[in-house]
C-alpha cells in the first residue's frame, strides 16, 4: 500500500478518464412533477391546489434546446378558469469562461381559455462557484392584451448542493412590474401591482427523483377576489414537490 | 488527499501534465507459489459519467443539477520473477458512487471534478478491501494460468 501516493493519484484517474467524461445529456429529457401548489413567482398557477406537470425538454444543436411542458391549472381563476397551461420555449445557452448565458422565449397558452396566451422573452447569467450557483435573470413580455399591459420580471437566484451529501438548497428573490393598458387583465400576472417575490427550497435528490419543499411569499396585500382574474393564492406557502425527470 | 487548495493543485498539475498519466498502485503483494514468487499489485480503474438532468428555462428557478456517477473497479496485475505477466480485472468487485452539484455539468465540471476526487479517496478504505480480499483468488489464478499455458 502506498498511501502518499494513492491520495494523489486518485485525482489523476480522474482526469485520465477525463477524455471519457461524457455529457451524455444530449438526448431528450423527460419530466414529470406533482406538487402540492404551483407557485409562479410567488402566485399560484393551481388555485392553490395539487397538480402535476408534464414537460420535454429536446436539444436540438449546439447550446439551442427546445421544450414543452403542460399543467393542469385546476381551473384557476388567475387564468380565466382555463383546465391547463401549455409552456413551450426555445432557448440558447453558451458558456464563456465559468459564466453561462442563456436566452430565449417561451410561449404560454391556456387551454380551456380564449384569449389568454401570451409570450415573453428571457435572459439569465450563472455562474458557479464551488458548490453554488448563483444567477440573475430577466423576463419581458411585450405588451399584450392577454396581460393587460407588458410585464418585467427580475430574479436573482442562489442553488447550494450541500457537500457529501444528496441534498440541495435554493434561494431565489424577484421582482414583477410593468405597464396597465387593462387593469383587469394585468392582474393576472400583478393582482396589485408591482411586487416583490421570494422562495426557498430544499431538495433531497436520489438518482432521476427528487423530493422537495418550497417555502414562497410575495409582498401582495389583501385582495378583492370578486374582481376578474384576481385570485387569493398569492401568500405565505409551503409546498411539496415531487419530481422524476430522466 | 490533501486540502481542497493541494487537490486543485494537484488536479491542474497533472491535467497540465499528461492526461494519461499512471494510474496508482493501492495495493502491493508478494505471493509464493511453487518455489516462485508473484509481485502482485492493484491499481483502480475509474469511469465517470456526468449528465444534466432539469430545466434552467425562462423566469422560472432552475432545476437543473448534474448527476454524476463513478465507478470504481479494480485491475489486478501479477508479475513473476522471470518476467511473466497475468493481468485482470477483478470481477464483481466494483464500488459505485454519485453525486449532485446545481447548473449544467459543462459549466460545473471543475467542481464535479472536484467532488468525485474527494469522494474516490473517501473509498480508499473500500478499494483497499477489495484487493485484501483477492488474495485467496491470486494463486487459483496463478494455477489456472499455468494449466492453461501446458495445454
Amino acid at each position: 500500500m502506498a498511501p502518499a501516493r494513492t491520495g494523489l493519484l486518485a485525482a489523476a484517474i480522474l482526469l485520465a478518464e477525463g477524455a471519457a467524461c461524457a455529457q451524455g445529456a444530449f438526448g431528450p429529457q423527460l419530466g414529470i412533477e406533482l406538487t402540492s401548489d404551483q407557485r409562479r413567482r410567488g402566485l399560484s398557477w393551481s388555485d392553490g391546489r395539487p397538480t402535476a406537470e408534464a414537460s420535454i425538454g429536446l436539444p436540438v444543436g449546439e447550446g439551442l434546446q427546445i421544450g414543452a411542458g403542460v399543467t393542469a391549472l385546476r381551473g384557476s381563476a388567475r387564468h380565466g378558469g382555463a383546465d391547463a397551461a401549455l409552456d413551450l420555449s426555445a432557448h440558447y445557452a453558451r458558456d464563456i469562461g465559468t459564466l453561462r448565458f442563456s436566452g430565449g422565449g417561451t410561449g404560454h397558452v391556456f387551454l380551456g381559455a380564449s384569449g389568454l396566451s401570451y409570450a415573453e422573452i428571457d435572459g439569465r447569467i450563472s455562474h458557479s462557484l464551488g458548490p453554488a450557483q448563483l444567477s440573475i435573470g430577466a423576463s419581458y413580455a411585450p405588451p399584450q392584451h392577454a396581460i393587460g399591459g407588458d410585464n418585467l420580471y427580475l430574479h436573482a437566484g442562489l442553488d447550494v448542493g450541500l457537500p457529501g451529501t444528496p441534498l440541495s438548497l435554493s434561494g431565489r428573490i424577484g421582482r414583477s412590474s410593468g405597464s396597465v393598458d387593462d387593469p383587469a387583465r394585468s392582474r393576472r400576472l400583478r393582482p396589485d401591482g408591482r411586487y416583490w417575490d421570494h422562495v426557498i427550497g430544499l431538495d433531497y435528490l436520489a438518482g432521476p427523483f427528487a423530493l422537495g419543499l418550497r417555502y414562497s411569499a410575495t409582498t401582495i396585500g389583501p385582495v378583492d377576489t370578486a374582481l376578474p382574474y384576481m385570485d387569493r393564492h398569492h401568500g405565505a406557502r409551503l409546498a411539496g414537490v415531487v419530481r422524476v425527470r430522466f | 488527499m490533501g486540502t481542497p487548495t493541494k487537490e486543485i493543485m494537484m488536479l491542474a498539475y497533472l491535467a497540465a501534465a499528461s492526461l494519461a498519466a499512471t494510474q496508482p498502485i493501492v495495493h502491493e503483494d508478494k505471493v509464493e507459489h511453487q518455489g516462485t514468487s508473484y509481485q502482485v499489485s492493484y491499481r483502480p480503474h475509474v469511469t465517470t459519467s456526468l449528465r444534466t438532468i432539469g430545466m434552467s428555462a425562462g423566469s422560472r428557478p432552475s432545476t437543473q443539477q448534474c448527476r454524476w456517477t463513478a465507478t470504481i473497479a479494480l485491475d489486478r496485475e501479477i508479475h513473476s520473477a522471470t518476467g511473466e505477466r497475468l493481468a485482470k480485472r477483478l470481477p464483481g468487485a466494483e464500488r459505485v458512487i454519485e453525486g449532485y452539484q446545481p447548473g449544467h455539468c459543462e459549466q460545473a465540471r471543475r467542481t464535479v471534478e472536484t467532488q468525485i476526487a474527494a469522494r474516490i479517496e473517501s473509498e480508499r478504505g473500500a478499494v483497499l478491501a477489495m484487493a485484501q480480499a483477492d488474495r485467496s483468488h491470486v494463486l487459483a489464478d496463478i494455477d489456472a494460468a499455468h494449466a492453461l499455458a501446458l495445454n
